[in-house]
């Protein structure tokens, strides 16, 4: 009995000295894991995007690009963030949809301009993007819904663009879990805070959703966010809790000709 | 005759050779365990229920095998507990944010470092049994001495 608990010591002790041993060994660096992680990712975006550009009809207006650009690199260089890491795309739709995919793209359908009325509300969206990708959400929400071992092999491109139809189907159509979204929501507010754009016009576009959700096609934003009411409230008070100096975002010019692009490409549609 | 001796320390050895089927069940105890490590993982559980319906079954047994039972099943907990932190801390990695670390590699290194000699020990333990001879390891062997009494 007088030994028993010097041996129970020696057997725990012992687990524990050799847990920190190893864990002073730096495996990460060695087992390459964030570059393997990061190259896997980005192959993964690669495939998702050229399955989109194939499937989709991408607007490529040099002048429509460089509006989403300006508001991307007002958010990112605000925050800290490389903006040549994040890829914005305009996709011609009727959808009023935006998401995020794997390797930094974020796809925003014309639709989705369409029903925005000022480029603070699509900075907004554009801020809840970047948060989503910034926290890592893209890949542990396809993880969950897809499974590691699918999207592997589509990163080694083992599978064929069925499965990266199936993948987009869950990137724009089903939503993130609710403390994933309220976490997007709340470093979307402080992204758009210290990039001197109303953290306000997030909620607003969220309020415009929720009047018109029923009416048209909403697959993501509205119909699969959760809990909408409650994150109209929490936007609007961390926003009210930032003293933001707005400053001008983009030219009447550049956010009327952004606007009418997408009007027409949601009319042809 | 009695069938063990007990040392001046309190730890009791046999003193007997123990029957053909004696020996056997003490053997299937440890392979039991042992069987059930593989088909239980990564679900820890799983090679603690199979030790213990086991040990049920065996308790009306003779000493020796009533011995070697409980040996077998409260060595399962040893890493009961280090298998339960590495399931759920890997589901945590995979599937939350939890962020992938060096401690968490550290830990399942360690864990399968753990888990070998385990199972290393236990086949030495099975092979040994089914001879008849007598095993004892550190911590269960004196454990397992005031919890089964002859």
């Amino acid at each position: 009995m007088k030994k028993l608990l010097p041996q129970l010591v020696l057997i725990i002790s012992s687990f524990l000295v050799i847990w920190f041993l190893l864990s002073k060994i730096d495996w990460i660096r060695i087992f390459k894991i964030e570059e393997r992680s990061d190259r896997m990712e980005e192959k993964l975006g690669e495939l998702l995007w050229s399955t989109i550009e194939s499937q989709e009809v991408v607007i490529e207006d040099s002048s429509a690009q460089s509006t989403l650009n300006t508001i991307k690199e007002r958010i990112c260089n605000s925050n800290h963030i490389k903006p040549e890491l994040i890829k914005i795309h305009l996709v011609q739709t009727d959808e009023v949809n935006a998401f995020a995919m794997p390797g930094n793209h974020i796809i925003i359908n014309s639709g989705l301009i369409s029903e925005t009325d000022s480029a603070s509300e699509l900075a907004g969206v554009i801020a809840h993007e970047i948060a989503h990708i910034q926290k890592d959400h893209v890949f542990q929400k396809l993880i969950r819904e897809v499974g590691l071992t699918i999207l592997l092999s589509a990163a080694g491109g083992k599978q064929g663009g069925q499965v990266a139809l199936q993948i987009l189907k869950h990137l724009s159509s089903s939503a993130y879990d609710r403390n994933m979204e309220r976490e997007a929501d709340e470093l979307a507010v402080t992204f758009l805070a210290n990039a001197n754009i109303d953290p306000e016009a997030l909620a607003s576009f969220f309020e415009k959703l929720n009047q018109i959700k029923g009416t048209i096609n909403i697959p993501y934003w509205i119909s699969s966010h959760p809990d909408l009411e409650d994150r109209i409230n929490d936007v609007k008070r961390d926003a009210k809790s930032k003293k933001v100096e707005i400053k001008p975002l983009l030219s009447e010019e550049q956010w009327n000709y952004l606007k009418e692009l997408s009007n027409s490409a949601y009319n042809e549609e | 005759m009695e069938s063990f001796k007990t040392d001046v320390e309190g730890k009791i050895s046999f003193v007997y050779q123990p029957m053909e089927h004696e020996a056997e069940k003490a053997s299937n105890s440890y392979l039991m365990s042992l069987f059930a490590v593989m088909v239980g993982l990564p679900i820890p559980i799983i090679n603690l229920i199979a030790t213990f319906i086991f040990w049920i079954n065996n308790k009306k047994g003779t000493y020796f095998v009533r011995w070697h039972c409980m040996h077998a099943l409260l060595s399962q907990f040893s890493l009961l507990s280090v298998n339960s932190i590495s399931f759920y801390w890997s589901i945590s990695v995979i599937f939350y944010s939890t962020p992938m670390s060096n401690a968490w590699i550290a830990w399942i290194m360690t864990a399968i470092i753990f888990n070998l000699a385990e199972i290393a020990i236990t086949i030495q333990a099975a092979i040994k049994t089914r001879k008849g001879q007598h095993v004892y390891w550190t911590f269960f062997g004196p454990l397992t001495d005031i919890i089964v009494k002859p």
